[in-house]
């Protein structure tokens, strides 16, 4: 009797260690296909990095005093999922370092590039305002960094990418869902804040937002 | 009467409460998941650097099951809580009254004889798989699995749905996930549970120090002698109390529902009279 149950306890682990297997081969081959390089706090050294060190313990999602930061949702792309993403729907990051502070693993550190420097901003032509029409100014004037943002001669913002901190008040206080008629071929907002690492990043100048929607594809809880 | 239950209802929730209470005020305790000596283990291999900081809430954690025995089993674990709440293995749901002892019927002068024990050698092979897979693919993969973080992982999904009205497809996953390993998975616990590995190892070291609480039957009270088999009938791991021995209490989680229920009181949590 307890040889049998013993025997069913191990074809029960035998299960639970090939489903873990298969879970680590499956997200290591999403890994690989994943286009998507995510927003990721201050600190985060890179994709990489995070994921080998993040235990998923929310205490940088916990800490952030204006809501930024939130565990990744469930997407094709499982192994990020629960861990965190900076989401610029309540405020913007003023590199209080909290997250960095409380990390205990080292997922976050202030060696990482991005401890002073989360992302760049990049403009959606089709979606911005501006763009087409002139006479918005917004995200050059609520841009705390000096010639980050910058109006050409026709009133277009431009960002450059060199000063460009990727703090989020330009995302944050965009006003183009409000400004123009809903057009579901473009994204609500005509500036994003995306990471260093990807692939929208590397495209020189303002995105389209089929440029942008396919480099740096937005998941649930981006718009 | 489950009066024992209902508590470990409420301490449980409780822990529940503190963290999401703790999200909103901004206090970063973190979830259980900094205390996860599997997970401290998994991030050891998989990011190729001891995290130190985790290690003493890691200690702590092992600490207390050591003196006190697997209580964090049987009181925190969000996985005995979906049990006390919605049934599962022993306790049948919020309102059931009795369990069933695998024992009883076959051997009722020692029902211990036939229950199953936490199977340590199962657990050790799903912690080396686990810890050689996380070594390879560079992530904490038994995380993804955890009942304990699919939990969290449904409450901060909720919160999300609530606050801010974004919808994910873990509220449907991550509940779906816990129905098959709570549930359906009976054996989880006892036969997979990695964390139930490093539990288990403590409750051995445990069992050879005589001067711990554990669960200790008067004999001179104790009706075992006439037929009553009580104790094993409402243990969640079917452990006779009346005829234990120190390694039939190494699986004890401290849930006391024997001691509630037995007909002449005569279980007490003591430490050795000798």
């Amino acid at each position: 009797m307890s040889g049998e149950v013993t025997r069913r306890q191990f074809c029960l682990a035998g299960g639970a260690a090939a489903a873990v297997a298969a879970l680590g081969g499956g997200g290591a081959l999403a890994q690989q296909n994943a286009q998507s390089v995510y927003l990721r706090p201050p600190g985060a050294v890179s994709e990489a990095h995070l994921l080998a060190h993040c235990d998923r313990c929310q205490r940088c999602v916990q800490v952030c005093p204006y809501n930024l930061v939130q565990p990744r949702p469930l997407s094709w792309d499982f192994p990020t999922v629960g861990t965190p993403e900076l989401i610029f729907k309540e405020g913007y990051c003023d590199f209080c370092m909290l997250c960095v502070d409380v990390c205990p693993t080292g997922a976050l550190s202030y060696e990482a590039p991005t401890a002073e420097n989360i992302g760049v901003a990049k403009l959606i032509s089709d979606a911005c305002v501006a763009w087409d029409w002139g006479g918005c100014t917004v995200c050059a004037d609520v841009c705390p960094v000096e010639n980050a943002v910058t109006l050409d001669e026709r009133g277009r913002p431009h960002v450059d990418e060199d000063l460009c901190n990727g703090c989020g008040l330009c995302e944050l206080e965009c006003p183009a869902p409000s400004l123009r008629a809903y057009d579901p071929s473009t994204v609500a907002k005509g500036i994003y804040v995306v990471s260093r690492e990807s692939e929208a990043a590397a495209l020189p100048g303002a995105l389209t937002s089929a440029e942008y929607e396919a480099a740096y594809r937005k998941e649930a809880g981006h718009e | 009467m489950n009066k024992m239950r209902y508590l470990r209802i409420g301490v449980a929730l409780a822990v529940l409460a503190v963290v999401f209470g703790c999200t909103l005020a901004h206090v970063p305790v973190g979830t259980l998941c900094a205390l996860c000596p599997v997970g401290f283990a998994e991030l050891t291999v998989a990011g190729g650097a001891v995290p130190w900081e985790l290690l003493p809430g890691v200690l702590v954690l092992l600490a207390v099951v050591f003196l006190l025995g697997r209580v964090f089993c049987s009181w925190v674990c969000p996985t005995s809580l979906l049990r006390n709440l919605f049934g599962g293995r022993t306790p049948r749901g919020l309102t059931g009254q009795t369990g069933t002892c695998a024992g009883c019927a076959t051997d009722p002068a020692n029902p211990n004889t036939a229950r199953t024990r936490n199977n340590l050698a199962s657990q050790g092979v799903v912690l080396v798989v686990l810890l050689v897979v996380s070594f390879i693919v560079h992530f904490p993969v038994f995380c993804l699995i955890c009942p304990i973080g699919l939990v969290f992982g449904t409450l901060f999904a909720a919160s999300r749905l609530l606050v801010t009205w974004q919808p994910g497809w873990e509220l449907l996953v991550f509940p779906a996930m816990l129905v098959l390993e709570v549930f359906v998975l009976r054996r989880w616990c006892s036969a997979i549970c990695p964390l139930g590995f490093f539990f288990g190892l403590m409750a051995k070291a445990r069992s050879r120090l005589t001067f711990l609480p554990d669960p200790r039957v008067r004999k001179d009270v104790c009706l075992h002698n006439e037929g009553c088999n009580v104790c094993a009938t409402v243990c969640p791991e079917d452990i006779s109390a009346a005829t234990a021995e120190p390694h039939d209490l190494e699986d004890c989680t401290l849930c006391l529902d024997c001691r509630e229920h037995c007909p002449t009181r005569a279980i007490s949590l003591t430490v050795p009279k000798e």
